[in-house]
């Protein structure tokens, strides 16, 4: 076992036995990640708050049902959380939106661009994805950050399969959008520095 | 590939962090506060299933041994035989229980004569003799000065003076006279009177208890902690900030304490090979102090081991035989527990105690010059000092064989003959 597995592995075992010294070493070491990935789902800053919360609470509560599968499986684990409660919190929350949404299938647009990020700042693509309507930023995420397949999100939302695609689809679109807009404002300023 | 800036995306996506919402923890800590701790009885309750079952396991596996070869002529050394053996295995506290060099008696030429002799030379034990001899294995030596001896181990060889009157009654006994080898009791009692050298029972068991004589320590600058020296960074985090200079660590390791149950076997008259079963416990203890801030560690280490040990007879007479050992030891640490007290300007702030383990054998290599002292035909009292050393492992547990690999011990037990 690695050293850094061996320290994860430790920090558990004292989460535990309900060491509180060590839940806020875990709260120290993921909060900032956690954050991040709640941050994608949900734009409300309050809702962000409560959703993290009540994911900690449930972390600490079910630790001791968790298997160690070394280095870094205790963060995807509690990131999966996260995202199951952000779910749950859209789903309560934003029903109306997913149901509204139109049930066509979307021709393949022939240049159908993939964003490029990459030279724009994560926090930034973080602002991005927020702005996507919560439907679009739902299938995003998931099947872009949560690598599920179409099928997989049509039963976690209770969407349809082609809907899931098509939000996919639109969502990658506005994005390259959102790009653009990013890369020319960004020129203007340089422009406008240079002057 | 077309996913490729998903993949790039995700990536870069992983490291990001946000700052978390104010108050986020203190809400989480309301909460915690009521989430029940896990039962760390669990570990502790395995502990104690392993141990008792082991010791039992080793009870038994003697117990048949002792029993099974014996012969009807002799049923009541049998009897004596278990009395004994129920006897040395009741908990001695770390004092030496010697052992009387019973596999020396004479005439060993009388049993290469014979052999079947050999199995009644064990009728030679008398219920008297059993008594003495349980008499001597309850009397141990007391604690206070096992624990005075260890440092000097050579006091402690002394002590096997006190086992004279046992064989002394044992020779009594001997007073018949014969010179044709038959299978009765005085007989081989007159037998094992005579200078001559009498061959050695083919299987012993053994009971020792050693301890190294003195324990080790060290004092570090600094603040240090033991086995969960990453888990508790964030203690060192925290204490840091508060740093003083004068922050010292002081660890103490406590002497090992081993008990072992062994069963020999006597290759010849010179050799002789043992194996059987080991448990240590090691204690140790650190402190770490700075201006405003000290915490207690006190660890606690089982160990479970088999030794393997050659034996070669140098020199023996009647009563005395020296030899040296030598041997090696793979030894498990079953259970272990780590207590810590966080105390904060002296007031005590935490207390935590978790179970802790390494999954890494322990190796380690011995040999020892061994006295023994014949305390009757089937008892023997021994005493070797000698030397170990420790290989270092993987473990990242603070032992005493981490410290210090190399030391001196002492070991000090009774040999009993079992026959076959």
């Amino acid at each position: 076992m690695t050293k850094e597995e061996n320290k994860e592995r430790q920090l558990l075992q004292q989460i535990v036995q309900g060491n509180k010294l060590a839940m806020k070493r875990f709260y120290d070491d993921n909060s900032g990640y956690l954050t991040a990935v709640c941050s994608r789902y949900i734009s409300n800053r309050e809702d962000i708050k409560d959703i993290l919360q009540e994911s900690f609470i449930k972390i600490f509560k079910s630790i001791d049902k968790f298997e160690f599968k070394g280095a870094g499986s205790l963060r995807a684990w509690s990131t999966r959380i996260v995202v199951n409660e952000s779910l749950r919190h859209i789903k309560e929350n934003e029903k109306m939106q997913f149901t509204n949404l139109p049930n066509w299938e979307l021709p393949e647009l022939a240049d159908d661009h993939e964003p490029d990020f990459d030279d724009i700042p994560t926090s930034v693509i973080l602002e991005m994805i927020q702005s996507l309507p919560v439907g679009y930023r739902t299938v995003f995420n998931l099947y872009v950050f949560e690598n599920k397949s179409h099928k997989e999100i049509a039963s976690i939302l209770k969407i349809a399969e082609n809907s899931s695609a098509s939000q996919y689809h639109r969502a990658k679109g506005v994005l390259v959008k959102e790009i653009e807009l990013y890369r020319q404002k960004l020129n203007q300023y340089e422009q406008s520095v240079a002057r | 590939m077309n996913n490729q800036w998903q993949d790039n995306l995700r990536n870069r996506m992983n490291l990001h962090e946000e700052t978390a919402p104010d108050g986020l923890w203190e809400g989480i800590e309301e909460h915690i506060d009521n989430i029940s701790t896990v039962d760390a009885n669990p570990n502790r309750r395995k502990f104690v299933i392993w141990s008792l079952s082991s010791v039992a396991v080793a009870a038994v596996a003697v117990l048949l041994l002792l029993l099974l070869p014996f012969n009807s002529e002799t049923p009541q050394q049998t009897t004596g035989f278990t009395q004994s053996i129920t006897d040395i295995k009741q908990p001695v506290e770390p004092a030496t229980t010697i052992e009387p060099a019973a596999d020396k008696p004479a005439a060993d030429n009388m049993f290469a004569e014979n052999n079947v002799a050999s199995t009644t030379r064990q009728s030679i034990k008398e219920t008297a003799d059993k008594r003495d001899n349980e008499l001597l294995l309850t009397e141990p030596e007391t604690p206070k000065d096992k624990s005075s001896n260890l440092s000097e181990p050579i006091v402690a060889q002394t002590e096997p003076t006190e086992p004279t009157e046992p064989t002394e009654l044992q020779v009594g006994k001997t007073s018949t006279t014969k010179d044709a080898p038959t299978q009765t009791n005085n007989q081989l009692l007159a037998q094992s009177t005579q200078n001559s050298k009498q061959k050695n029972s083919k299987w012993q068991t053994n009971l020792s208890m050693s301890n190294i004589p003195s324990g080790s320590s060290e004092s570090i600058s600094g603040f240090g902690t033991f086995a969960l020296q990453e888990t508790v960074e964030d203690q060192y985090n925290i204490l840091s900030k508060y740093t003083d200079r004068g922050a010292y660590t002081d660890i103490n390791h406590n002497l090992p304490i081993t008990v072992a149950l062994t069963l020999s076997y006597n290759i010849n008259e010179r050799w002789r090979l043992s194996s059987g079963l080991n448990y240590s416990l090691l204690t140790s203890r650190l402190k770490s102090v700075s201006a405003n801030y000290y915490y207690d560690d006190y660890q606690t280490l089982h160990y479970i081991g088999i030794p393997v040990n050659v034996a070669y007879t140098l020199w023996r007479n009647n009563n005395l035989s020296t030899y040296i050992n030598a041997g090696a030891l793979v030894e498990k640490n079953v259970a272990g527990s780590l207590s810590s007290d966080y105390y904060l300007d002296n007031e005590l702030e935490l207390s935590t105690k978790e179970s802790i383990k390494t999954k890494y054998l322990q190796w380690s290599v011995n040999s020892a010059i061994g006295v023994e002292y014949k305390i009757s035909d089937y008892l023997g009292l021994y005493a070797e000092p000698g030397i170990s050393y420790y290989f270092s492992n993987k473990s990242e547990l603070e032992t005493i064989y981490k410290d210090r690999p190399f030391n001196f011990n002492l070991r000090l037990g009774l040999r009993l003959n079992i026959n076959k």
